[in-house]
């Protein structure tokens, strides 16, 4: 039996309403009172941000009473919508302001936003002709598209240049001189905030909003200065039960939104009327028991509570918060129901109603996409919600977590992972016992790369490692020199010194055997790692899904480079064996799959294997890696966090202290490739499937290598310049499509980002273009791409694009016009 | 016939690995003269007669004792709940001065200027915003304030092998300099080691995080103190208990440093004490305070 039945199942909105809203909101209206103390210096103005901000002053105003406290002097509202501060700022930061409202736009055309900029300015409005072909571009080309010269731009511009000397004067006599201004809003990342900001500099801009939400798409300039008094969180943390607003919210958007219009012109400006009477129709707004019934709730419960201590709120919001999160994440049937109160009303001069729930999946105006559950799910503001109007018992429960990243159909096929997984708390925290690695380093009279690798362990941020240094047969107190002045904890040191070489694997097996551990890792002097690579693949291995593994490599990156008079020269980077997905015997029978910088395992299979063959000079970690993977698989992670460096440049490739002993020792390698090779044959040739593994590898290995060589003859001297022009437009169109589709993968919420296939970074650039088509997502031309000028070019393109055919005249390029042959306009 | 080879094993942490694992905490290994004379060896050698010596203050300087700081804060909201009475008539509750406690801090940290992307709080700020939150103004802030330090004070000891040892290394000609990651200012730390009968000419100067915002756990404190100074990086020998704050960052600025870990005993303890507020305050007022454990 859930909370709600227990509580009142008789009334779940006041249980809702009262015992646990309310509760929430007093904590935050008492962080709401920690920060205005904080701030309040005499020197500061604080902006209760309408509309929200007309509830948030009234919440507040019964909490201070409660209190007995008094609103700090300086409070005021103000009164503008997002559209509203991009009028009222053009004029200081037109390109930030245009950009905006462009991607409020995102799917539409800039007739679109034309229509929601002008609709209270009938007279400008009627002036346009919005029949025009330049309204037919697409709403990203509207910040370009405003500085186009046409008349019809002219005639937006006049009217947002008088909006914003209207909105200066305005905010001049909101602020009153101070020097400081903090916003108080619902939330999430400050978009206002950042508009302000960098307009107004003179202002010293702070934000406080129920959580702190932020998209790939914040403004990292302000970031610290927005904060959110609940939580700051991207995502739902289970050990956080107040992260899961960030499933849901606008249930506090809802909450907070009177039921007045939108604050979309400026007072003062080229609408001042209107402005005034919406101003007037939000301070009036009734508060209505049909559709405002849990915020009614929460004013009751602030009046009836009103003298609680801080104790006692916070106490009383801890024991609410994990109850509501259940609700968020977890709501039947009735508690959805009882949580959606009203549709949400949409900002940016758009008269629409956006749906939280389709409570009437049968209703006959219902659009054609919202007619499939699918549809309705995935359209949903609060998809967690719907999944409970649409589906009953397990399934719904599995269903919602499921689109709260708390679990995914693939661990219904495997068992392993789904026995110790379950929802709520993350998959095996790193806990206070962590294990232990071992990181073992063989170094030989190299002070300038064994300090580097010093550095590269010194930052790992996970910190319950032994660095095991291996001096194989170089000069101690070159080594000592480095211990002592690393920034590696010297608890975490060990040094194995050999008066004489015994070789690499050798050298490895006496490191690893000096030490107790869990896991190994062998760090080349020469290498070097990401600073969460211990974090990341020990916290993966000791998970649930971890643990059906021996070892995991991650991504790793090659890094060309020389040593010139005591100092390391980068050349170049580039992804090594980036092909690698996961890794198969037979496919690391033909050839090693990955540098031994990238590979961390379990200490029990080193023991069980016996350790790194010392009789090989070369090649020792991929006979070691066969060996491991005949008794353990090795799980590939997707993150770059290894780097795997080569000198391959200049002298110091050759020969001599800082030679890799793949580029120094080229010939070794391939000497023993065929050494290695048949040692391997030779110790598991019992095992007939091995052998002839391995016999097959080497085929497909050698037929490779012959296909390589005919590959490289064939390939063209030179291309001509303009095919070369073409070609360079076309690869960085392809990158630009992909980087679209990946950002705006990101962007989307988890259950969404799921649904999409699999990009494929190598597809050509009609590939992805057709690929973003069909999976709904927007491509934005790229900024050298001349859209308007392509459409007044190309008249049929522009009628196609008319008719709803082509999204922009840039996807019609990418996906027939490059390979029509047709100019691709560059903007000047 | 080629020579076999010889493998030799070492550590390099027999001081830090002493006081890491000493079964009665760090206090007595500092009264004990094996250990202390290995300790003066090491530290005679890093300055080499004419570096300048870098402390900690918290943990090294002065030890607390084995109070979590969950706790000791809880005791500052007594004392927080008594000034406001004293001052105002007002009954405030020790559990209610205690949060407001800690929503000003939470407040300081959060929302104070950064400065080169760092932050630190100020017990000027917490305070302030602790005043308001209690009684709706600043006016009982200063009072806090000596609440707070008073507490702080039954609380702490002195390390005297390192007052000595600071002692006779100015009287030789040396130069010492205090450098703290603190929420307190200068002038209150300054105040605190006076009570504790370190006077102010007994050192050079002395650097608090809460005054400057960069930190030793950032590193930009120590070029601040080279330059306040006029040394330069290899000049400096800095002693600690924080690895980050006090061994890693200065060593990555060129400074020589030495580590003086807490003993996991010390660490138990305070995890013990932390673990007892916070079920006192689950138990008797149904919430948990985001105060980390001691680590």
């Amino acid at each position: 039996m859930n909370d709600l039945q227990n509580a009142n199942a008789e009334n779940p909105v006041r249980y809702i309403g009262g015992d646990l809203i309310g509760p929430v909101v007093h904590r935050w209206l008492l962080g709401l009172e920690q920060y205005l103390s904080y701030f309040n210096d005499g020197d500061t103005r604080f902006l209760f941000c309408a509309r929200a901000g007309v509830r948030i002053e009234e919440l507040y105003a019964i909490y201070a009473k409660g209190r007995g406290i008094s609103q700090p002097d300086q409070s005021r509202l103000l009164w503008v919508s997002r559209i509203a501060l991009c009028k009222g700022l053009y004029q200081r930061v037109p390109e930030q302001a245009a950009a905006v409202i462009a991607s409020e736009y995102g799917d539409q055309t800039i007739r679109s936003v034309v229509q929601g900029l002008l609709r209270h300015h009938t007279e400008s409005l009627g002036s346009i002709d919005l029949g025009s072909h330049e309204m037919d571009a697409p709403a990203a080309e509207f910040p370009r598209w405003l500085n186009s010269g046409s008349r019809l731009a002219l005639t937006v511009l006049d009217y947002l240049e008088k909006s914003s000397e209207a909105f200066d004067t305005y905010l001049d006599s909101v602020i009153g001189g101070a020097s400081r201004a903090v916003l108080i809003d619902s939330g999430w990342q400050g978009t206002g905030q950042s508009l302000l900001s960098r307009a107004r500099k003179d202002i010293d801009w702070h934000g406080l909003y129920i959580g702190r939400i932020l998209t790939p798409l914040h403004d990292r300039s302000i970031v610290d200065r927005v904060i959110g008094v609940l939580f700051q969180a991207e995502s739902y943390d289970p050990e956080k039960p107040e992260t899961a607003i960030t499933l849901h919210r606008h249930l506090f958007e809802t909450l907070l939104e009177p039921n007045g219009p939108s604050i979309e012109e400026i007072v003062g400006g080229p609408c001042d009327t209107i402005a005034q009477s919406q101003i007037t129709a939000n301070k009036t707004a009734d508060v209505s028991a049909e559709y405002d019934p849990i915020f009614l709730l929460v004013c009751k419960y602030l009046r009836e509570n009103g003298e609680l201590g801080p104790a006692e709120i916070l106490s009383r919001y801890q024991k609410a918060i994990p109850k509501l999160a259940r609700m968020l994440i977890n709501p039947t049937r009735e508690e959805a129901l009882a949580l959606f109160s009203k549709d949400r009303s949409a900002d940016f001069g758009k008269e629409l109603l956006v749906p939280i729930l389709i409570t009437d999946p049968e209703a006959e105006d219902l659009p054609e996409h919202l007619r499939s559950r699918d549809g309705r799910i995935q359209n949903s503001l609060w998809p967690q919600g719907q999944i409970a109007l649409e589906f009953d018992g397990k399934l719904r429960e599995e269903l919602q977590l499921r689109v709260s990243g708390l679990a995914d159909d693939i661990g219904y096929f495997d068992h392993v992972a789904q026995k110790n997984s379950k929802p709520g708390p993350r998959l095996s925290p790193l806990s206070e016992a962590k294990p232990v690695v071992a990181i073992v380093t063989r170094t030989k009279n190299r002070p300038l790369l064994l300090n580097r690798a010093a550095e590269s362990v010194a930052q790992q941020t996970y910190d319950n490692y032994l660095w095991v240094i291996v001096n194989d047969g170089g000069e101690e107190s070159v080594v000592r020199e480095t211990i002592d002045n690393c920034s590696v904890d010297r608890r975490r040191i060990r040094l194995v010194s050999n008066s004489q070489s015994v070789g690499m694997e050798a050298a490895s097996n006496l490191g690893i055997r000096h030490v107790e551990s869990d896991y190994v890792l062998i760090h080349d002097d020469d290498d070097a790692l990401h600073p969460d690579f211990l974090k990341e693949t020990v916290t993966y291995l000791e998970s649930a899904a971890g643990k059906r593994y021996g070892g995991a490599v991650t991504k790793s990156e090659y890094i060309s480079e020389e040593i010139c008079n005591d100092q390391v020269i980068i050349h170049a980077r580039a992804p090594y064996m980036d092909w690698v997905r996961n890794i198969q015997l037979s496919e690391l029978m033909a050839q090693n799959l990955f540098a031994p910088i990238a590979f961390i395992y379990r200490r029990n299979l080193y023991d069980e294997i016996g350790g790194y063959n010392p009789e090989l000079p070369v090649l020792g970690d991929w006979f070691f890696n066969l060996e491991f993977v005949l008794r353990a698989d090795i799980k590939v992670l997707p993150k770059q966090l290894a780097y795997y460096h080569h000198r391959d440049r200049g002298d110091s490739s050759r020969s001599g202290v800082y030679s890799n002993s793949v580029i120094g020792g080229q010939s070794k390698h391939e000497e023993f490739s065929s050494v290695c090779r048949n040692m391997f044959l030779r110790k598991y040739a019992q095992n007939t499937s091995v052998a002839t593994g391995l016999i097959m590898a080497y085929f497909t290995q050698d037929m490779r290598n012959r296909i390589a060589r005919i590959s490289q003859s064939n390939t063209p001297s030179a291309a001509s310049s303009a095919q070369a022009a073409w070609a360079s437009w076309t690869e960085s169109d392809r990158l630009w499509v992909i980087t679209q589709v990946l950002e705006q993968k990101a962007r989307r919420s988890g259950w969404l980002r799921k649904r999409l296939p699999q990009v494929n970074t190598e597809s050509s650039l009609v590939e992805i273009t057709d690929f973003a088509k069909r999976n709904g997502i927007r491509i934005k031309a790229p900024t050298s791409f001349d859209d308007v000028g392509y459409l007044a070019q190309n008249a049929d393109v522009a009628k196609a694009v008319s008719a709803g055919t082509f999204a922009s005249g840039f996807e019609h390029y990418a996906l027939n016009g490059h390979l029509e042959g047709r100019g691709r306009p560059v903007r000047g | 016939m080629a020579q076999m080879a010889e493998t030799s094993y070492y550590r390099f942490d027999d001081i830090e690995d002493e006081l890491a694992t000493a079964q009665e905490g760090r206090r007595a290994l500092f009264k004990a003269p094996d250990f202390t004379d290995k300790l003066k060896q090491r530290l005679d050698e890093l300055l080499d007669g004419g570096r300048v010596l870098s402390l900690d203050v918290f943990d090294t300087l002065i030890l607390r004792d084995n109070s979590s700081e969950i706790t000791r804060f809880f005791e500052v909201g007594g004392r927080m709940a008594d000034v406001v009475e004293a001052e105002t008539g007002r009954q405030v509750s020790q559990v209610d001065a205690f949060i407001a406690r800690q929503l000003g801090t939470e407040a300081t940290y959060r929302a104070s200027r950064p400065i080169q992307g760092c932050r630190e709080g100020s017990i000027v700020e917490l305070h302030r915003t602790a005043s308001q939150l209690l009684v709706g103004s600043n006016d009982l802030a200063e009072a806090f304030i000596a609440a707070e330090l008073e507490n702080e004070a039954t609380r702490i000891g002195l390390n005297t092998f390192i007052v000595d040892y600071v002692a006779s290394y100015r009287a030789s000609g040396g130069a010492v300099v205090l450098v703290t990651d603190m929420y307190l200012h200068a002038e209150q730390v300054v105040k605190l080691l006076e009570q504790l009968g370190i006077a102010r000419e007994s050192y050079d100067a002395l650097f608090s995080s809460a005054d400057t915002k960069v930190s030793k756990s950032s590193g930009g404190i120590f070029p601040f103190v080279e330059r306040n100074l006029v040394r330069s990086p290899g000049d400096f020998v800095h002693l600690g208990d924080s690895f980050r704050g006090d061994v890693a960052q200065p060593l990555r600025r060129g400074w020589k440093a030495m580590h003086l870990p807490l003993s996991e005993f010390d660490v138990r303890e305070r995890q013990r004490d932390h673990r007892m507020t916070q079920a006192m305050l689950a138990k008797n007022h149904g919430f948990e305070v985001g105060i980390s454990m001691p680590r």
